[in-house]
């Protein structure tokens, strides 16, 4: 064999596609990956535009074929770029998924003169096998780091839960503990309360009898008496004694009556799943409310109190409505870093009740804004919310068939307003009942 | 008299390859500069009735020296051999009146009809 | 084989390396129609090292590709992310570039950059090198414990499209074999 009828078989039976064109983008050969493809043998090619032949893909083909003409330089198109340039059928007819056959593609500069390019040839390699065996990877590669991102994401909120519940467990047990103190400590106040009572009456008895046998030592006019009885009363501070009695048992009792309501409160808020309907005053609530907030306030908030009057009594839940303004006037009054207010605003028409509590503290952020009733979500320090203030206060309010807004500015204020419709047992309650 | 040639490049396997391109039998007297204030002063001294110049150079580059030269010595003739070959640097090139630009790297015979051409040879 | 440099001929390399990047830049130039400035090439002798940290760059994509010939040896691009989109609007492609739009695109240009300094400097030596297709890598990856060579000659050139902020660097890295090979046929040409 000749070497040319060598070259010719060999580029007949390449496993590549061959063509080579000239400057006018003229086919001059192409071999038989062609030829078989398109049914238009080698001879019968000579001279026909490629443009033409894929009218499709013309626009690319020129401008990659041109910059080959132009730079001397060789082009590449790669199947990650351009999987199918030439619309050729997969090489897996049968057992393949795909389609259409991938390709990577060379643009040679073939024969060159004077640095002036006269043909190019153009190299089109099938990589169906390996751009599907890529893909397979990539897609494999892709659904693990997915899966690894979504354990990752529930590793994340298996911790986040397991702190909260630690946090809500908690404060459960403090709620408990608060309620058994308040239990054990109301039966001596009970004792201690009504003794000072009795110790007050026995105070004034005792006082009026010691009148009494000084009155009498002066009838007697026995010198000796009385001056036994003044020395007496000088040796024991008696005019001290007859005014200052009276007084400490008068604190005594004022302060053991201020125990008692603080104990009274602590019970009724360890309540927490008391949820009896009944007929209450809302104004009530808040103020018994205020007590038990009142150490959170009472050194830098002041609190503003602006109640319509005759308000009527709503049918709701108290104690759970107390909840939900502890939770949010607390609420205010961390958001107060250095003084602030507090504006606490009742008001009621035929149809509703509102009541907003206003702060002047560092108010919440835009991003935060749409986060704020979800359970666990707290922008406090570990330790000092539990993150469900918020969420529990808004499904109290809405099994009141009620409303929770919030307006809020940073660093001016924020202002959530409860929104409770009058409404009759029946309207609340449809299924039960109204009680008695 | 021989004719004053100076040669402005910062590269001297460049100098050696104009030296080699220049016909042999033409009468000059070869100066060398490395960078463009070398140029200048060379010009400056009457050693560059021609001067084949370089374009990216450190101190001060072909297009400086053109510069200075448009406005000082206008009769200098300017053959500028330079790497770049851009479009963009041409047209500087010849608004700085220089007489010809070459491409490197340099075809001793373009450079033989550029001597032709200006009647030096 | 003494592969080192002497001044005569890291002169001779630079000079051939400044004209072949000018016809890159030529070539460039004409495609997109802006005015390219080239720096004055870096011509190295580097360590494996060396050639991790010369790469490790922020805010560049990178591409290789292979050559082969009477020479061996890789082409590294580096490319800048900033104005990337600009010169993709030079080259007629669409935007806002997609990933695949923008592989692409480096891969063109680096092509583009890489055929025209290594085919200018292969010529002027009368030597060959073939370039193979670009790919696009990640030099995080590189870890210089792993290779095979002690040395490679390095020839570094920049080339910035002022009008974008666009800034692109070729290295062309010759195999220790070849460096003798470069050698000989510089000190021929220098006779």
């Amino acid at each position: 064999m000749t070497t040319q009828s060598v070259l010719e078989n060999l580029t007949a039976k390449l496993p590549l596609g061959v063509c080579v064109l000239n400057d006018q983008m003229e086919v001059l050969y192409w071999n038989d990956f062609f030829a078989d493809r398109l049914n238009i043998s080698s001879d019968d090619v000579k001279g026909q535009n490629l443009l033409t032949l894929f009218p499709n893909e013309a626009k690319y083909l020129k401008k990659k074929i041109n910059s080959v003409f132009v730079l001397n330089n060789a082009s590449f198109s790669y199947w990650e770029h351009r999987p199918h340039v030439f619309l050729f059928s997969s090489s897996r007819p049968i057992t393949g998924e795909e389609t259409l056959m991938y390709q990577n593609i060379e643009f040679l500069p073939l024969d060159v003169t004077d640095n002036k390019v006269k043909t190019v040839c153009m190299i089109v390699q099938d990589v169906t096998e390996l751009a599907s065996y890529y893909q397979g990877q990539k897609e494999l590669s892709e659904q693990l780091s997915q899966e690894h991102n979504a354990l990752q994401e529930l590793n994340r909120k298996l911790e986040e839960a397991q702190n909260q519940l630690l946090q809500a467990d908690k404060m459960a047990a403090i709620g408990q503990l608060a309620a058994g103190v308040a239990h054990e400590i109301n039966n001596p106040i009970g004792f201690i309360n009504s003794n000072l009572q009795s110790l007050e009456d026995y105070a004034v008895k005792l006082l009026k009898l010691v009148n009494f046998y000084e009155k009498v030592v002066h009838k007697t006019q026995n010198k000796t008496f009385i001056a036994l009885q003044k020395d007496m009363q000088e040796r024991m501070k008696y005019q001290f004694i007859r005014e200052d009695m009276p007084e400490l048992v008068a604190e005594s009792i004022d302060g053991i009556n201020r125990v008692s309501e603080i104990v009274k409160s602590l019970k009724a808020f360890s309540h927490v799943d008391s949820s009896e309907w009944q007929y209450a005053d809302i104004v009530e609530g808040i103020e018994s409310t205020l007590k038990i907030a009142n150490n959170e306030l009472k050194y830098n908030v002041e609190i503003h109190r602006e109640y319509q009057q005759q308000l009527p009594k709503l049918f709701c839940q108290p104690m759970q409505l107390n909840q939900v303004f502890l939770n949010l006037i607390v609420n205010g009054a961390q958001a107060i870093v250095d003084k602030g207010h507090i504006y606490i605003t009742v008001s009621a028409t035929d149809n509703d009740y509102q009541v907003a509590i206003k702060d002047t503290g560092c108010g919440i952020s835009k991003s935060a804004m749409h986060k704020i009733f979800e359970p666990f979500y707290t922008t406090k320090p570990v330790g000092q919310g539990t993150g469900l203030g918020l969420s529990l206060s808004y499904s109290i309010v809405q099994k009141h068939k009620g409303n929770l807004v919030v307006t809020s500015k940073p660093n001016v204020g924020t202002t959530f307003t409860v929104i409770l419709p009058i409404l009759t047992p029946e309207q609340l309650l449809p299924e039960a009942s109204a009680p008695a | 008299m021989p004719i004053p040639v100076t040669i402005a490049d910062d590269s001297m396997m460049s100098r050696k390859a104009v030296r080699r391109a220049l016909p042999a039998d033409w009468d000059i007297e070869i100066t060398e500069a490395t960078n463009g204030k070398q140029a200048l002063a060379a010009v400056e001294a009457g050693k560059a009735e021609v001067l084949f110049l370089d374009l990216t150079m450190p101190e001060l580059d072909g297009f400086g020296v053109l510069r200075y030269l448009h406005e000082h010595h206008a009769k200098t003739i300017v053959i500028v051999i330079s790497a770049d070959i851009q479009p963009e640097a041409k047209k500087l090139v010849d608004s700085l009146g220089a007489f010809r630009f070459l491409h490197k790297p340099l075809n001793p015979e373009q450079l033989s009809q550029v001597l032709f051409d200006v009647g030096l040879i | 084989m003494n592969n080192a440099l002497g001044d005569e001929q890291r002169d001779a390399l630079q000079e051939l390396m400044n004209i072949s990047m000018g016809q890159a830049a030529n070539s460039l130039a004409r495609l997109i129609e802006a005015k390219i400035t080239l720096s004055i090439p870096k011509i190295s002798s580097v360590t494996p090292s060396e050639f991790v940290a010369m790469l490790s760059s922020e805010g560049m994509w990178h591409t290789r590709q292979s050559f082969l010939g009477s020479v061996k040896g890789e082409v590294v691009s580096l490319q800048s992310r900033l104005g990337c989109e600009a010169i993709a609007e030079l080259m007629e492609y669409q935007l806002p570039l997609s990933d695949t739009t923008r592989e692409e695109l480096l891969l063109e240009l680096s092509n583009i950059l890489a055929g025209a300094c290594l085919s200018g400097f292969a010529e002027q030596l009368a030597l060959t090198a073939k370039l193979s297709m670009p790919t696009v890598f990640d030099p995080e990856k590189l870890s210089p414990d792993h290779y095979r060579w002690a040395n490679t000659l390095s020839m570094e050139v920049e080339f910035k499209i002022e009008s974008s902020q666009f800034d692109s660097k070729i290295v062309i890295c010759l195999e220790e074999d070849s460096i003798s090979t470069l050698l000989n046929r510089l000190n021929s040409l220098l006779e």
